[in-house]
């Protein structure tokens, strides 16, 4: 079981970190700018993971920024700086996904886009390109195989993310490693 | 165990969630039985791959001239003060701190003093208007589309307000278009009757008497809701058409998304394409696919309203199809003991039984595997339509 990554090789000491918060807090927007260059990699990489989209993960990175900008006085550090980070990385970019599909929902049926999603993960080419492969799976499955095996959250801490039971997560982690391990056989 | 079972447990086995004992017997299998092994190994080299993916990954550009234009504009919460300039600055007052802004250019005294005194003066009043008639008066734009909608006992010109409490009648050449705040609208068709129940940021609440209403909300699902006598239409996220009759039973359908029907503690749940017929004393019916048979439709209808269940489930059963495990689902908790087990068994006839759900499960009403069933049928989760 790993844990979500916490440390960065590249981070600055603890108390370098604590002190930049306490600037920006304070409305320095140049320790912001340095805590955003030392976070910008990680956001964007779970942003671009759960939108499958480089163009919205751009944006979506952006609204993450914005977002710690406007709540940071509500960081009271409880919790790392960079788990706190991640989560509303992760929150802004699933609320992202589901306005997009409802509005898609307006206009595609609904069945279409799961066949879709089914035509494309039994599809695959022969060699596994795991980084692709995740990006064609049906889209719950896909969310949990991101937060547990790639970003290391636990299963309850998945379900508080997605707000489903602990079983629907394990049952879509199962379902997602199954269709990943049908494409390596391919 | 045998391998089919092994199986089952090797993803919570690789993950480390089984206890001692399960562990030790997979563990034995797996050093007698390359099949398993195998299987095993697979998941093992996805975990793995999965967990060296670069976890950091840059953007195409730097994106902090975005970041910082829209932070410069806002407030910081914690932001006491901004010092932008020497003039509104600190400065050193007999050793010690004091904090000075700049005297007021006397340039701009007159003409500057009455402009922004009458700029606050406008502002105050068009925040006081917003306030009033957000506070108590709420209300709805009404559109009309033909004939002569009533609102009240007033007839409708071209553009109106529905006001919270007030009715909106049309007769049978009449239509009009609701706006539903910023999340929807609501088209009203002839003969029909609503009234607007409530309208607030977290909740848009009409009264359908009778009449028909096609509704597209694109807001967060559960801000919309439509009281009819015998159920209440949840709005998903979507697009739906709902016809109460005189009766106050009442047929929706919905053309995209989902919605949901709910009196007392019995939802239905249907997904586009679907239809869900609802009763006055019986609430909402099973959920069902327009291009169903007839016999299925007819003994659906049975199922739902009569009192002979046990007649109408064994066509049901006879006549469902894959796509009809959608009202199979929704019967497995209308049911009990051997009619359930049918009904199980035909549903695992239709489709595939996901990992994690079992008979017994179905039979004892565990939520958890309702849920993952219903989830493997396609229509989306539960859950997550429910909280965004």
């Amino acid at each position: 079981m790993v844990s979500p990554i916490k440390n960065r090789e590249y981070s600055l000491d603890s108390d370098v970190e604590d002190l930049l918060i306490k600037q920006a807090k304070e409305g320095d927007t140049n320790a912001f700018e340095k805590l955003y260059r030392m976070n910008v990699s990680r956001v964007y990489a779970i942003c671009l993971r759960i939108s499958s989209d480089k163009m919205r993960a751009e944006e979506l990175t952006q609204d993450v920024f914005v977002k710690v900008w406007e709540k940071l006085s509500s960081f009271r550090g409880d919790s790392l700086f960079s788990t706190w980070l991640y989560k509303i990385a992760v929150n802004t970019s699933l609320m992202e996904l589901r306005s997009r599909k409802r509005w898609f929902a307006r206009f595609i049926n609904f069945s279409d886009l799961l066949n879709f999603d089914k035509k494309i993960s039994i599809s695959m080419g022969t060699s596994i390109d795991l980084e692709k492969a995740v990006s064609y799976l049906p889209e719950k499955a896909r969310l949990v195989f991101i937060l547990h095996d790639v970003e290391g959250y636990k299963h309850d801490e998945i379900s508080e993310i997605l707000s489903v039971t602990t079983g629907t997560t394990k049952a879509q982690l199962h379902r997602a490693r199954k269709l990943l391990r049908e494409a390596m056989e391919k | 165990m045998k391998c089919k079972e092994i199986k089952y447990y090797l993803n919570d086995y690789a993950d480390g969630h089984l206890i001692n004992e399960i562990r030790d017997e997979i563990k034995n299998h797996l050093n007698v039985c390359t099949d398993c092994k195998s299987y095993y190994d697979d998941i093992i080299t996805i975990i793995s791959e999965a967990q060296i993916l670069p976890k950091e990954i840059s953007p195409s550009k730097d994106l902090w001239e975005g970041i910082s234009e829209r932070i410069s504009g806002k407030k910081n919460p914690v932001k006491i003060f901004t010092i932008h300039s020497k003039e509104n600055s600190f400065y050193e007052s007999d050793g010690s701190r004091a904090l000075f802004f700049k005297k007021p250019d006397k340039k701009r005294g007159g003409w500057f003093v009455i402009g922004a005194a009458a700029i606050a003066v406008v502002l105050g009043i068009a925040l006081g208007i917003f306030y009033y008639f957000q506070s108590s008066t709420a209300f709805w734009t009404v559109e009309k589309l033909a004939g002569t909608p009533i609102i009240g006992s007033d007839e409708l010109t071209d553009h109106g307000i529905l006001k919270v409490g007030e009715w909106l009648e049309t007769d049978d050449k009449s239509r009009a278009r609701l706006k539903v705040g910023l999340i929807g609208e609501v088209d009203v068709q002839p003969k029909s009757r609503l009234k607007l129940v409530e309208t607030t940021p977290t909740e848009y609440r009409i009264s359908l008497d009778r009449g028909k209403i096609n509704a597209a909300i694109w807001a967060p699902p559960r801000l919309f809701f439509v009281e009819t006598p015998s159920a209440t239409a949840i709005d998903l996220g979507c697009m739906y058409t709902l016809e109460v009759a005189e009766d106050g039973s009442g047929i929706l359908k919905v053309t995209s998304g989902w919605v949901a029907l709910q009196s007392g503690d019995v939802e239905s749940l249907i997904p586009a394409d679907a239809m869900c017929k609802t009763k006055k004393s019986y609430g909402p019916g099973t959920p069902y696919f327009e291009d169903a048979s007839k016999e299925f439709k007819t003994a659906l209808d049975e199922f739902d309203f009569s009192k002979d269940k046990n007649g109408a489930l064994s066509v049901i059963l006879k006549e469902a199809r894959e796509r009809d495990a959608l009202s199979l689902w929704h019967i497995l908790s209308k049911v009990l003991d051997e009619e359930r087990e049918r009904t199980y068994n035909k549903i695992s006839a239709l489709v595939e039984i996901p990992e994690g759900v079992t008979f017994e499960g179905i039979m004892n009403g565990n939520q958890e595997m309702m849920d993952t069933l219903w989830e493997s049928l396609g229509y989306g989760s539960r859950s997550i339509w429910n909280y965004l």
